[in-house]
């Protein structure tokens, strides 16, 4: 145990003396955030998003729908309402009876407001007022978790596979091998050193932008750090695999980012693959960052559990047992 | 010149008799290459020995293989007449031609780092003292110079108390004071700590100096064995006698002579009579050199003058 230990304190003495490395660790996912809470920061819809319940015909006798900037979209009660609730709709009514109107306003929503006061006052018809209470999802809160997945993607990758395979070219690890410390204390100190980072850059860059921004945080945090620690568990075992034999800096640096690319593109990350080719959402499924970016959205935006989240769990656990198991096998010192 | 091939070392008699490090018919191939070559040596107690030998000879591959680094293709170590194992690390001390260190962290954390390896060890203060590492123990490990690196290399190889301590060409890069004083502390080491030490160099000078036994190792096998000044006796007698170039020598002048530079050269094997000879027929002896034959001769004379690769 001395020995993990002192592995662990030397490594994470490492990180936060290497103010380039530290720099870049912090300020990346903090410039990422704040360019994004920026860009979005205006409502870039021009029209009102209106659902119509019922046969779209029956509008006609209703001068609200007559309105212009109103883009009416025909869907079932449910979908309507859903939508309505995630603030895709602005105004949710069903017109089914003519006679009389029952619309679904979510009561955070300002262009709902402004849909709802002009359809009071537009219509005679008697209509029935049906609130949902919902806080619009912003693309903020969206990507954020996928940034701070992302980050912890680097930070794992490089943080653990680059940095073996660099001591292994220059010769550290000849050395460590030629003292009685075991190859699997060394990966463990490398690892456990790596949670310290990467949860200390997590948490750092969540209460700091928390601080600052507004982001959605529905879910528990015990089940939040649970889904990271696993997640970053798998990271891990990735850069682990990368680091197992290989001697060149530079193989290496290609080899992560052969995978990190990909796993920053197809994980949802940036942008969601509803609607790709079914191939590509096959391939997603296949990433593990995408599982961690998934669940962590899933707990964070709509305060999911972890039963919730259990499959993309199990996946990361299984993919790490994987990868750890062949990291074990395959793993040498030097190049001998 | 003959090739004294020997399988054992004549040791000091006031020595420990136990030959302390056994190696027998070390074999090491890399496909169709046989680096090391059937080698057995014999490593007595207390006694600082050299392998020599050109670049690719085998000898950082047999100190690697006796580390514990490689597997030999076959082969026996024996350490105090038994097999080694396992816990052989745990008392001996490496010191390799150029170790990177962790990066970021000061001459201290390295050493205590290292400390936390070893079941057993002497104190900081001890090894801090005995390695002069006073001066920069809280400097970054990149930060010092070759020498300081050198003594820090060396204070981590010697945490553990070693029995034994194997030291890879310890002194290459370094500038000749650097040389000097890191020779000054094998020597303490050997003198007053009673370590053994296996040494390998480049330089012949620091082999003659610290080195109570020699062995020069060509093509993976040794080609010649012993305490190196035994060794110039058994190779070499007389010396060599140069004088200015534009000095005009007798027709029947009675050596072989041969140009070197900017030098007349012959050997002799009397000194003495050469010189008399000289001045019985009136030649200029002031810019005569005489120079004995160094292990820096032998090993050129042994192993060929040619580059290896």
């Amino acid at each position: 145990m001395k020995k993990i230990i002192a592995i662990i304190s030397a490594r994470t003495k490492e990180f936060y003396r290497d103010k380039a490395s530290l720099g870049w660790n912090f300020i990346f996912p903090f410039f990422i955030i704040f360019a994004f809470s920026f860009i979005f920061s205006k409502d870039k819809k021009d029209l009102f998003q209106v659902a119509i319940i019922g046969p779209v015909k029956n509008v006609s006798t209703h001068e609200f729908f007559k309105l212009k900037n109103l883009a009416l979209h025909e869907m079932s009660q449910k979908q309507a309402l859903e939508k309505t609730r995630k603030h895709k709709i602005d105004l949710s009514i069903d017109v089914t009876d003519p006679t009389h109107l029952e619309y679904w306003v979510n009561s955070t929503s300002k262009n709902g407001y402004i849909l709802e006061k002009l359809l009071i006052n537009m219509t005679s018809t008697p209509v029935t007022q049906r609130v949902i209470k919902e806080r619009e999802i912003s693309y903020l809160d969206w990507v954020f978790p996928g940034i701070l997945a992302m980050n912890l993607m680097f930070n794992c990758l490089w943080g653990v596979g680059y940095i073996i395979v660099k001591y292994r070219q220059n010769g550290f690890l000849k050395r460590l091998k030629a003292t009685p410390l075991k190859a699997y204390q060394y990966l463990l100190g490398q690892v456990f050193s790596r949670y310290i980072v990467a949860f200390g850059v997590t948490i750092i860059v969540f209460l700091g932008s928390k601080l600052m921004i507004d982001f959605s945080m529905k879910g528990s945090y015990f089940d939040l750090v649970v889904v990271y620690t696993v997640g970053i568990t798998c990271l891990i075992s990735f850069g682990l695999i990368v680091s197992a034999r290989t001697t060149s800096k530079e193989f290496a640096d290609g080899v992560l980012n052969i995978i990190s690319w990909p796993m920053m593109m197809l994980s949802g990350v940036w942008f969601s693959l509803e609607g790709a080719h079914p191939g590509i959402i096959l391939f997603s499924k296949a990433i593990p960052l995408t599982h961690l970016v998934d669940a962590t959205r899933a707990i964070m935006i709509e305060g999911k559990t972890l039963v919730d989240v259990w499959p993309s769990v199990a996946i990361m656990l299984v993919s790490s047992a994987i990868l750890i198991t062949l990291t074990s096998i395959l793993f040498k010192w030097s190049d001998d | 010149m003959p090739i004294m091939t020997t399988k054992s070392i004549s040791t000091d008699p006031l020595k420990d008799p136990l030959q302390v490090l056994e190696i027998k018919n070390l074999v090491k191939k890399y496909g169709s290459l046989t680096a090391v070559n059937n080698l057995t040596l014999s490593i007595p107690t207390g006694l600082c020995y050299g392998l020599l030998g050109p670049n690719g000879a085998g000898k950082s591959t047999t100190i690697e293989i006796i580390e514990g680094l490689k597997k030999p293709t076959s082969g026996e170590i024996y350490y105090n007449q038994k097999p080694i194992d396992k816990n052989f690390k745990d008392i001996i001390g490496i010191q390799f031609q150029s170790t990177s260190l962790q990066d970021h962290l000061t001459v201290l954390e390295a050493l205590k780092l290292f400390e936390s390896f070893f079941k057993k060890t002497i104190p900081l203060d001890q090894i801090i003292e005995t390695c002069q590492l006073n001066d920069f123990i809280n400097q970054d490990t990149q930060k010092i110079s070759g020498g300081q690196r050198q003594r820090a290399l060396l204070a981590i190889a010697l945490l553990n108390d070693p029995e034994i301590l194997f030291l890879d060409e310890p002194t290459t890069g370094l500038d000749p004071q650097s040389r000097r004083h890191f020779w000054d502390l094998i020597t303490h080491l050997k003198k007053d700590k009673k370590k053994t030490i296996l040494l390998t160099t480049h330089y012949m000078e620091e082999a003659y100096i610290l080195c109570d036994e020699i062995a020069i190792i060509d093509k993976g096998q040794i080609i010649a064995q012993g305490p190196p000044r035994k060794l110039l006796e058994k190779h070499y007698s007389g010396a060599h006698i140069s004088l200015d170039k534009n000095i005009l020598l007798p027709l029947d002048f009675p050596y072989e002579t041969y140009t070197n530079y900017e030098r007349i050269e012959f050997h002799t094997d009397n000194v003495r009579d050469s010189i008399k000879y000289l001045l019985s027929k009136n030649i200029d002896i002031s810019s005569v050199e005489i120079k004995k034959q160094t292990l820096d001769d032998l090993f050129l004379d042994l192993t060929g003058k040619k580059t290896r690769n």
